[in-house]
């Protein structure tokens, strides 16, 4: 009597072709491949495209190949740890650069009454992000300056650093430059 | 000396540490990364990319697995990456020369179309099954550590390498 359906023995199958099969298991499945012709063209088959599979590797690099691999990734890493130009200098020199600019942005703003209140900070917010892309690449969605309208005024509450990423903060004004903080 | 005290080492500021991690590891990661993406030169830009990520990374390294299995990891995402931009071009060439008429170089050919049309169907599988296939062929990883790399538990693994080598063997019967 057959104990396997052909659904489980195909399972086996490739089981016993990768893993192996404990003993019961195997023995059950030898039965059951003796008296079924399609699980026996399914094993075949498979080992078939197991052993292509397992043949169809590229070539080996060349002793050539590897020696250039290490010289130039010693070389890369030699370059992670030159001493300039410094990541960390740069990251601090850009944030006192963005933060000067601030500082002239609201100095603009106060000795300009005239100037078009509604607009003018936001769009200097926006120049400031663009100098930010500069420095550290495109900015994350989260820092996108928020919905402007005639009607709003943004402030910078302060701009940091932490790792590579740059923390900018604002607040909305309502016609009152006084309350601005930096 | 184990990869994780050389890890201890290298963030006390040993260099010579991470080398003997390049020692240990940039030709195995290599090879599975050519095997993946079959060109040298593109194997080699994303092996050393890799040994820049972690040299970068190691500081922040947790070591809640394995340095192999957190260095293959990051393998693994860049030749996904990799693939995935290079979208669905094919790679699957003959690279064996046309055979005149003897038997032997006839075989010759059948089998290169025959690796040609398997290679074809295997870039063509679905990601996990593919991954899961090559890393289990290729690099004799077993499912607990294929699972570790790839996400989900041994049994998926498993059933990842049979449902990819059940559609293989349907595609070449066709």
């Amino acid at each position: 009597m057959n104990k396997l359906d052909c659904t489980t023995a195909e399972v086996w199958i490739v089981k016993a072709l990768d893993e192996g099969l404990d003993l019961e298991h195997l023995v059950l499945l030898d039965e059951h491949l003796a008296g079924c012709s399609s699980c026996r063209r399914t094993r075949a088959a498979t080992a078939d495209v197991l052993s292509v599979v397992a043949r169809d590797v590229p070539e080996e690099p060349s002793e050539d190949f590897w020696r250039l691999y290490r010289q130039s990734l010693h070389a890369r890493l030699a370059e992670k740890d030159s001493p300039a130009p410094s990541w960390r200098k740069w990251r601090f020199t850009a944030v006192a650069a963005v933060a000067g600019i601030a500082l002239l942005v609201v100095g603009l703003w106060r000795a300009a009454p005239l100037l078009d209140q509604a607009s003018r900070p936001a769009e200097i917010s926006h120049e400031i992000i663009a100098d930010l892309e500069q420095l550290y690449g495109p900015v994350q969605e989260e820092i996108a300056a928020p919905a402007l309208s005639r009607d709003q005024l943004y402030a910078l509450s302060g701009i940091g650093g932490y790792g590579r990423e740059v923390i900018i903060g604002w607040f909305e004004v309502e016609d009152e430059p006084d309350n601005l903080l930096l | 000396m184990t990869d994780a005290e050389l890890v201890k080492r290298f963030r006390k500021g040993s260099k010579e540490a991470f080398s003997e991690l390049v020692e240990r590891y940039s030709k195995p990661l290599t090879l599975m990364i050519l095997r993946m993406v079959r060109d040298q030169e593109t194997a080699r830009d994303i092996s050393q990319n890799v040994f820049l990520k972690a040299y970068e990374g190691l500081s922040r390294f947790m070591m809640a697995s394995s340095f192999k299995t957190w260095l293959y990891s990051i393998a693994l995402n860049s030749v996904k990456d990799h693939l995935r931009k290079r979208g669905g071009r094919q790679v699957a060439e003959l690279t064996e020369d046309l055979p005149d008429c003897s038997p032997s170089q006839a075989e010759r050919l059948e089998d290169a179309i025959l690796r040609a049309r398997i290679r074809k169907a295997v870039e063509e599988l679905p990601e996990k099954q593919r991954l899961t296939l090559q890393l289990r062929i290729y690099e004799g990883m077993d499912y607990k550590e294929i699972a570790g790399l790839i996400g989900g538990n041994e049994n998926a693994a498993r059933g990842n390498f049979f449902q990819a080598t059940r559609t293989l063997k349907k595609r070449l019967e066709r």
